[in-house]
């Protein structure tokens, strides 16, 4: 996909005011959340990363590991916070409950932490709530406090049901307080021009299987169609260097006899070898799933290249966000030397 | 690890923990194979079957009855190997129907807590993998059995069992406020003369009152006609999986997120005296680093044995695999300082391709045993 196209894409997903970042846990969601904050940045908008009450991957990115419901700002324009449900709820408990008395006795009793856990929704709606607040906070001038927010969601299940919230809680509560809530997060979350879905998945059987499953689940079921899918960690097209084609034939095949014997370290020679082919194989087996992505997403699929390395930082991160403007000058991230 | 699958003594049921996406499911299936051509008529039970895997077993497809897997590419097998998928929401619905009596079974079915629970209620598809197991193991045909369990930390709340199941239900809590006040009309399946204190009525403020009339009517049925048997099968899975029959391996990745699941498992498992085997490190980039590969580039040039570009390639791609090869034994590193140096950790290297066939899922299997002839 050419870079201005992908400018464009990343432009418009983050022109919304709300935008969940999606997947199976380990497919790189934190970093993807990461990067299209600093690609906010750089476009000038004021943005607030949040993360979900599973992970505490954003703070540890950035440095905070204490984050709570009081937005932290960490470099110019990107502030971090972390949802915690159960304080959402005790706030909320206190505030519909009129008797303090009661409402303490409930808040503090273990019933209300099982139905804080159990009942369908609650823990979501609560989270819902929270971002909705943020959303609609505005600075004395009239302007929001923040342009964009982007969270990094809790691992897919949890999503689902959060994104099947409105229609499973009508249909558990229907009557209460909660539900006129529902109803005013319900038209933000479906108002696809302040909403979006951005999916995050490794061109790995699984991830793509359930990203794809995901993806028609909120298409056609729950109306929040996915906005881009970032195929995430792709193994750089080592051929594409190949000038002859004839000279990787034998680099890339099983017996490269006449190579060991143009060397003198025979050794090193077969590492060498071993590393490029198992780049080459590997980035056959990522084609067949960018190929099927392609062929399953009705929205644009983004590729990120592969960092080599499990820890990426602050700086590569950034880099992601920069190739979005500017072509990468190394296909596959470069590697620090 | 698990040398003694095939020997007397051996481990008969086998669960692999594991968060989602590091290769547990075909790991899982190694291991059963490693069984069957060990002499073991085997079953591997899994909950996210990959289609790639069914393909590899020649299974057509998973489903939740067993289906056995051809073995006639290996010579004299005398065990067997059958592949079967776990249906969550239909092992809870088996369980009704086995405990409650039949007239109450209708209430239940249709009771939208029971429904939402058995479907996608964290917790249940976790319990109903063990009591699957538990049914399994029960039946005696098996001489192993590999467990794949979900992907969640709640793969393991079953240990605390029978007050994790019941817990997990949300039973004795509620139970205790409501219990007194309610009576579950044998008619209508819903609460009759629910006397709504001052605390259940600012509950129901909270959550709304069709939600709590929902939960009540559920747990009171639940209480009534179900309670026991759980209770019991509960206890019975519980002491199953404490027994010295039963290993439990952790399988991972290099990878940040994985390997704090699998270490998240492996302290669940020690405080509760699991029979905890080991990590098993899946997926581990090893390179092979010799002093002089500068001295082979230069001597590559020299030569003029490959053009510069392809030489240019071969070098960034040997970095690059360099650095995720140590980047891999840092981690790796790192993890085992933290859980000590006494816990058995088995690396797996990277294959240079997916999995495609028996022969090499048995290749992991005895890598993974140790029997490497």
């Amino acid at each position: 996909m050419p870079t201005d196209a992908i400018q464009k894409d990343i432009a418009k997903l983050i022109s919304r005011r709300l935008v969940f970042v999606m997947g199976k846990g380990g497919t790189g969601k934190t970093t993807l959340s990461s990067a299209l904050a600093f690609a906010a940045q750089e476009a000038g908008k004021r943005v607030l990363l949040v993360e979900t009450e599973e992970g505490t991957a954003i703070g540890r990115i950035f440095g905070k590991t204490d984050l709570d419901g009081m937005p932290v700002q960490v470099s110019m324009g990107i502030s971090i916070a972390r949802v915690k449900p159960k304080e959402e709820m005790t706030a909320y408990t206190q505030f519909h409950v009129k008797s303090g008395f009661i409402a303490k006795r409930i808040t503090g009793s273990r019933l209300f932490d099982y139905l804080a856990t159990a009942t369908p929704g609650l823990k979501e709606i609560m989270s819902l709530g929270r971002l909705w607040r943020w959303e609609s906070e505005r600075l004395e001038d009239g302007r929001y406090i923040y342009d964009i927010i982007i969270v990094d969601s809790p691992a897919t299940g949890h999503v689902l049901n959060l994104l099947r919230l409105p229609k499973t809680l009508i249909n558990m509560i229907r009557t209460g307080p909660i539900v006129s809530q529902v109803k005013r997060l319900d038209a933000l979350l479906k108002d696809t021009s302040r909403t979006a879905l951005a999916l995050v998945s490794l061109p790995e059987e699984l991830p793509v299987k359930e990203s794809v499953e995901l993806m028609s689940i909120a298409n056609d079921e729950i109306n929040m169609p996915v906005q881009i899918f970032f195929l995430n960690g792709i193994y750089p097209d080592l051929s594409a260097s190949c000038k002859p084609q004839s000279a990787c034939d034998i680099v890339f095949s099983d017996t490269p006899g006449g190579l060991y014997d143009s060397v003198s370290n025979q050794r090193a020679m077969g590492a060498v070898l071993a590393a490029a082919r198992h780049q080459h194989t590997w980035r056959g087996v990522h084609e067949k799933y960018i190929d099927h992505v392609n062929a399953m997403a009705s929205c644009p699929v983004v590729e990120i290249p592969f960092f080599f390395t499990n820890d990426m930082t602050l700086h590569e991160i950034r880099r992601i966000a920069k190739n979005w403007h500017t072509p990468p000058e190394i296909q596959g991230g470069v590697p620090h030397a | 690890m698990l040398e003694t699958i095939g020997k007397p003594g051996g481990p008969r049921i086998v669960i692999c923990c594991g968060s989602g996406g590091v290769g547990k499911t075909t790991l899982s299936a190694a291991i059963g194979l490693y069984g069957a051509l060990s002499g073991l008529k085997t079953i591997v039970l899994t909950i996210d079957p990959a289609r790639r895997l069914a393909d590899v077993l020649g299974i057509g497809e998973f489903t939740d009855k067993a289906r056995p897997v051809p073995l006639d590419s290996f010579d004299n097998v005398s065990g067997e190997l059958h592949a079967m998928m776990l249906d969550a929401k239909r092992t809870f619905d088996h369980l009704i129907d086995r405990y409650a009596p039949k007239d109450m079974q209708p209430h239940i079915f249709s009771n939208r807590y029971y429904q939402h629970l058995s479907e996608n209620m964290g917790g249940s598809h976790e319990y109903m993998a063990m009591e699957k197991l538990y049914e399994i193991h029960h039946q005696g045909q098996w001489d192993l059995i590999v467990l794949d369990t979900p992907p969640s930390r709640r793969a393991l709340d079953f240990l605390d069992a029978p007050q994790r199941v019941m817990n997990l239900l949300g039973h004795p809590y509620f139970m205790k406020i409501v219990r007194p006040k309610s009576r579950v009309g044998k008619l209508g399946g819903r609460v009759f003369g629910l006397v709504m204190t001052p605390f259940l009525k600012a509950m129901s403020q909270v959550i709304g009152k069709t939600a709590m009339e929902d939960l009540v009517s559920f747990f009171s049925l639940f209480n009534d006609v179900l309670l026991d048997g759980f209770e019991k099968r509960a206890r019975g899975v519980a002491s199953l999986l404490s027994d010295s029959v039963t290993a439990f391996v952790a399988i991972t990745t290099p990878r940040a997120y994985p390997l704090q699941e699998a270490g998240f498992f492996y302290r669940r498992l020690e405080e509760r005296g699991m029979p905890f085997h080991g990590f098993i490190v899946n997926r581990v980039h090893q390179a092979d680093s010799p002093a002089d590969v500068d001295a082979l580039f230069l001597e590559l040039n020299d030569k003029k044995v490959l053009p510069p570009e392809v030489i240019r390639m071969l070098e960034t791609s040997y970095k690059r695999f360099s650095r995720l090869a140590k980047s891999d034994k840092k981690v790796i590193d790192q993890f085992r300082n933290e859980i000590g140096a006494e816990i058995p950790i088995l690396e797996i290297s990277m294959e240079n391709d997916e999995v495609a066939d028996l022969e090499s899922l048995y290749r992991i299997g005895r890598r993974i045993v140790g029997d490497e002839k």
